[in-house]
């Protein structure tokens, strides 16, 4: 369940991205490349466990709450390469 | 349906487990020497370098946060529970090389897209130079006979 989570994410900064002017496009693209990341890390993940003859996307509950802790650590990383970036300019 | 009972010693028994607990050591691994050649190499922004390391780390991070959340990484040594015995390093280190390998090379291959639409977009939309001449005006033209 977190895969499609991270992806419709992805998907979304992406449009972001693309859509809004008015916020800073370069640190919109860092959460984006973030969230992409960890999408691709994922689906890769979920083909080995579909070969493997597990189940590749799972829905329960643990699985929705593990999404939105993963969505906090995406946008945890994010906001802490901000801040790296802005200390060192 | 009457039921069997199989006497086997314990240690007779192997267990083999799909482990999947160490699958984002070699993306991270990957992504901390991509941001150390990030900032001793000048060629880097030509290439965005950026883009794979954000890409890079940010996944492995992500991932890395999964795998605490299942209790497969944990904050004292050896860090994983998989490797708990010597035997299962094997299986740890294959399990680095075929997902892991498997997830670093996928997300190259979506930086090198990225890479080649980028400059795709970049041709299109670089405007043409106009021509300038460097001849001198001639007589004629000056009005010098």
């Amino acid at each position: 369940m977190w895969l499609l989570v991270l992806l419709f994410f992805s998907l979304i900064t992406t449009l972001f991205y693309y859509v809004v002017v008015k916020f800073n496009p370069s640190s919109l693209a860092k959460l984006a490349l973030i969230s992409w990341g960890a999408t691709i890390m994922f689906t890769v993940d979920a083909v080995f466990a579909y070969l493997e003859g597990e189940e590749p996307v799972e829905f329960s509950w643990n699985a929705l709450q593990l999404s939105s802790v993963l969505i906090a650590v995406v946008i945890a990383i994010w906001l802490l390469s901000l801040v790296l970036f802005s200390r060192k300019h | 349906m009457p039921v069997r009972f199989i006497n086997v010693h314990p240690s007779q028994l192997k267990v083999y487990l799909v482990v999947e607990v160490a699958c984002f050591i070699t993306p991270l691994t990957v992504g901390l020497i991509l941001a150390a050649i990030r900032k001793l190499w000048r060629g880097a922004e030509r290439v965005r370098l950026d883009i794979l390391v954000y890409l890079m780390l940010g996944g492995a991070l992500v991932l890395a946060a999964e795998h605490v959340w299942h209790g497969e990484v944990v904050p004292w040594p050896p860090f994983l529970t998989a490797m708990q015995s010597p035997e299962d390093i094997p299986v740890v280190i294959n399990e680095m090389t075929r997902v892991g390998g498997t997830m670093t090379l996928a997300v190259t291959g979506a930086w090198l897209l990225v890479l080649g639409f980028t400059r795709r977009v970049q041709v299109k939309i670089t405007p043409i130079k106009q021509l300038t001449t460097t001849l001198s005006p001639t007589s004629t033209e000056t009005g010098v006979k």
